[in-house]
This record gives C-alpha cells, structure tokens and sequence, in this order.
C-alpha cells in the first residue's frame, strides 16, 4: 500500500501548481538573497514595496522600447486601489488554470484547477513582524488545509533585529531547504517535502542575511494542521547559502525529521534529506540553478531506503518579462529504479503583477517493478496584488 | 644613486597611456540593507595630467549598475549634468617603480560631485613590460555632499568601495613599436 502511495502521491501533486514569487533567477540582477524583496527572508510570499516595484521595473515586458520608469501605481496593494499605511504590507495571490494529465495509454484527464487564492498580510511594529494568509484552493487534501478547501500556508510572528539581517520567527513558516522554487511538483521538493504551496511545517527558525552568506535553520514541530499527532514531524531543517561573486551563488541544506506515522507511508519514518544547490547567470539572460539531494527514509517496517533527487533548471529571458524554462530531474527512492523527468515551458510576466504560464512535462516514473510515463501540460493564469 | 633612481622612475612615468589591448576598469560596490549589495562599472576611464600628477578620469553617465533604472538614480544622486566627471589624482613621484610586484598605500585625491577630498589608495603594482595597478579605496558619500539614496524603504549605505585597474605603458615604447 504504501508503495502505492508512494508513487501515485506525485501523479496527485500534479493536479496542483506553482503558487506566490520565488524566483530564484533573480540572481541575474545581482540579487542573491530574497530578504530586500520578501518579507520572508529566504523568499516566496508576501512582498517589500520594494519587491512589488521589481514586479513592474524588473519582471514584467515593457513595451515602449525604452529604459524602464518608475514604478507605478499599479505596483501598490491592489494595483494602487488602496494605500495601506506603512506598518501593514497586505497582499495576494489568484492563480487558476487547466491541468492535463496522460498516464500510460490512458486517455487525458483535464481539469480546471483553483490553485491559489490567497490574501496575505504582514504587520511591522518596531522589530516585530506578524504574517499570516488565508485563502482557498480547489483540490481537497491540502496539508495547508484549516477547513476543506479553506487553507493557510503560513502564520507566524517574528523579531528583527542586527539592522533587519536577523530574524527569529515562530509559526508556520515555509521548511527552509534547497532552491526555493514556485516548481513545487519538480522531484527535489517532492522528495524532501519542501515547497512552498503546502508543506510549511510549525517552528521556530532563525534566518541570517548578509552580503556573501545567508541561510536559515528551522526547529520542527509539526504541521499542526494536520491530525492525529503520529503524522506530525519533528526536527530540524536548514540551509546555508554564499555568493562567492554578485550572479553566482552555492548552498548546502540537511533536514532531518520523524513522524510516528508518516503522512505519505503510514508508518513511522525517521527523515533525511541532506543536499547542495547552486544559482549561476553567466550572461544575464540565462540563469541555470540545481540541485541535488540525498534522500533517506528510515521507515519502521522496512529496512533504510537511500536514494536521490536532481534537478537542473535553465532560465533563459529572452525579452524583459518573457522566460523560457527547461528543467531535466531525476529521482531515485533507493528501490525500483530511477524516475526521470523534463519540463518545457514558458512564463510571459506580461503587465503590472500579472503572468501566463504553460508547462509541458514529460516523465518516466518507476511503479514498483514496471515503469509508468506521465505526459501531462500545466496552463495557468496569476495575478499578485 | 637613489636620486638617479627617482629620476629614471620619473621619466618612465612621464609619458605614460593604456597599453593597448588591457582596458582599464573602474568598478565600485554600495550596500543596502539584508545583504543587498549593487556592484557598478565602468571602462571609460581617461588618463591625465601633467608633469607632477597622474590622473585617472571617469565620465560618470558610464557607470553601470546592470540595472538601467537604477543607473538613472544613480546619475540623479550623483548630479552627473552639472558634475560630470570624477577624477582620481596622485603625484607621480609617489608611485613605485620597482621590478616585479609590490604594494603601497598612497596618497591622492578624489574629486566627486564638484568637491575633492583626500583618499589612501591602495595599489598593487606590478612593473614588467608595462606597468598593471591595481587600486582599492573607499569613500563616504556624504563626505563629497552626496545624500546616500534611498527607494521604497531601501537605503543604501554611505560607505562605498571603488577599485580601479589598469595597465600603464610608456608612449614612447609604444611608437618605437
């Protein structure tokens, strides 16, 4: 049962797509850490109004062929609607679209997908920082989950300090490990189970963020959205970033945990995943990132499995706002084989806050001794305000 | 013999240009708050002077910050239509001129944003066919009247570091050429 689980359990992560900013390419302006464009300081969520100006100067196409100009108000909560005071950065994420799914010779499966429709908030009072978002999503089972389709990715409380290059938090707060990546179905995030759409966990971390060294451990204490207390893992997590030069960037992650009751396996696991990333633009237009991960799961009924997860993804801009990505995985739970995978897509950022994206993968996936080929396309629409 | 030493170095610097083919490159590198750090450039540096002083001289608009929006800031903080040009000047006599490689802390001046203030460089010398410098030092803009800029709550720092590099060879070598 539990190998079952284990392999239809990414079929499913399918069904459900990238959410919130985190793109790591950023390194291509120079931008090596997150901290000056999130609130989070290891990236994704909720954004700095100097993160929401990128949005407009840096991210999305320009079209009157010249240098880019301010900001504008479309850069503002709700594309300047409303001005919220400066102690509260409220925000939010829409993000729809259709997911096709082929496995084997069987007919395509199409679905229209709610992936995110979040509402988020931080509060800054002197050095304390209060996050939380709310919103709903359309497929049920969510980890994030408070009530049905009712979800909340994180809340946490947090104190600043050192000049903001410090941050002591407590909550649910993304796990910290590897590339933070809005591709939360690439096999590294599904093997150590750290994306950012579902598998916040509740702890207290502490983040760093310097010029040349930047990273963040987290203590585990479980996703308490989650029931009976066995699925809840405990330990820690963390990752340790440095950038030798202003476009390049290497890291090392380990993260290790044990559930009584795993939520995937249904026995107890004690959880390892230990790693190294990197994040280089040779030439600003292309940025390649990777990853590569050992991965251990300890599991009660079972001896050890240790396997690993690869990824190398290629960014390629080639107009302001306009990317193609390629991404080649690999993936291998230490018993049946290797799973494989490529990714096709391209992400138009093409106004203020708004982008289509339209990813076409193609795997092969080890199914207990025989091989399973998932082709599927991800089409989606997302707008940030 | 030391005097007739002194002499000799003069007169290799006394007609000195790029050598051709080693651009000279002037960088610099500000910082912002959580580790954000801007890093800019420059290749149009001039050489000047005149008998007693050496002088490198850079047309701010050419800076680069990879960002051209920023670049425009840049050029709005540091007032570049009615200062256009910052010139780095050090006496020639206080330049080594020794075989093979050698360091030295040396005296200068900085003129930015239509003031001149003093600076210690920093250089790293090496005298083979041509002269290589390569030069570190640092600055506080508010010292030259600058106001360090700030955008959306980013504030950059006022501590900037500037470096410079170039190779030096003696014009008449050049056209004996």
């Amino acid at each position: 049962m539990k190998r079952s689980l284990a392999v239809i359990a990414p079929l499913l992560l399918l069904l459900s797509s990238p959410r919130a900013q985190a793109y790591g390419w950023m390194i291509r302006h120079g931008y090596t850490s997150c901290a000056v464009c999130h609130v989070d300081p290891s990236g994704a969520g909720n954004l700095t109004p100097y993160g929401r100006a990128q949005g407009e100067i840096l991210l999305q196409s320009h079209y009157s062929g010249g240098p880019p100009e301010e900001a504008s108000r479309a850069a503002g909560f709700l594309w300047g609607a409303l001005t919220s005071p400066d102690w509260l950065e409220a925000g939010g994420d829409l993000r729809a679209g259709v997911v096709g799914v082929k496995v084997g010779s069987a007919a395509v499966t199409n679905d229209l997908i709610l992936m995110q429709a979040d509402l988020s908030a931080t509060v800054s009072l002197g050095h304390f920082r209060f996050d939380a978002s709310i919103g709903a999503v359309s497929t049920n089972g969510s980890r994030a989950s408070v009530a049905g389709n009712l979800v909340s990715r994180e809340q946490w409380v947090g104190y600043s300090f050192d000049d903001d290059s410090m941050l002591i938090r407590a909550g649910r707060i993304n796990v910290p490990f590897g590339l933070r990546t809005i591709d939360h179905t690439v096999f590294v995030r599904q093997a150590t189970r750290t994306d950012i759409n579902d598998t916040q966990e509740d702890g207290v971390t502490f983040a760093y963020t310097g010029e040349s060294w930047h990273g963040e451990v987290m203590a585990i204490a479980g996703n308490y959205q989650v029931s009976p207390d066995g699925y809840r893992e405990r330990g820690y997590s963390g990752y340790l970033e440095y950038s030798p030069a202003s476009k390049l960037s290497v890291g090392v992650s380990s993260l290790v945990t044990y559930a009584a009751k795993d939520i995937e396996l249904n026995v107890s696991n004690l959880r390892q995943a230990h790693g190294v990333f990197a994040r280089w633009s040779p030439w600003t237009p292309l940025v390649l990132m990777v990853e590569a991960d050992l991965v251990v799961q300890g599991t009660s009924s079972i001896p050890s499995e240790t396997g690993a997860a690869t990824m190398l993804q290629a960014d390629y801009e080639v107009w302001q706002g306009l990317h193609l990505i390629g991404i080649a995985e690999s993936y291998s739970p230490g018993v049946d084989g290797t799973s494989y995978g490529g990714w096709l897509a391209v992400a138009w950022f093409f106004g203020p806050h708004m982008d289509v994206r339209f990813d076409v993968l193609d795997r092969s996936q080890t199914a207990g001794p025989s091989r399973l080929n998932v082709l599927s396309y991800v089409g989606q629409a997302h707008v940030y305000f | 013999m030391l005097f007739a030493r002194s002499l000799l170095a003069l007169a290799a610097l006394a007609a000195l240009q790029f050598a051709p083919g080693a651009p000279p490159k002037v960088g610099f590198i500000a910082h912002g708050p959580v580790g954000m750090k801007i890093e800019g450039a420059s290749g149009q540096l001039a050489l000047g002077g005149d008998a007693d002083t050496l002088s490198l001289s850079l047309p701010v608009a050419t800076l680069q910050t990879g960002i051209e929006l920023r670049d425009k800031h840049m050029l709005v903080m540091l007032q570049s239509e009615t200062y256009p040009t910052a010139t780095l000047s050090v006496k020639r006599a206080l330049i080594p001129h020794v075989p093979g490689d050698s360091s030295a802390d040396i005296p200068a001046a900085l003129t930015l944003h239509g003031q001149t203030r003093p600076v210690v460089i920093h250089c790293h010398l090496r005298q083979a066919e041509a002269l290589d410098i390569t030069a570190t030092f640092a600055l506080e803009l508010t010292d030259y009247g600058i106001e360090p800029p700030s955008y959306l709550g980013v504030k950059v720092k006022p501590s900037v570091e500037l470096s410079a590099s170039v190779r030096l060879q003696d014009a008449a070598a050049d056209i004996a050429k």
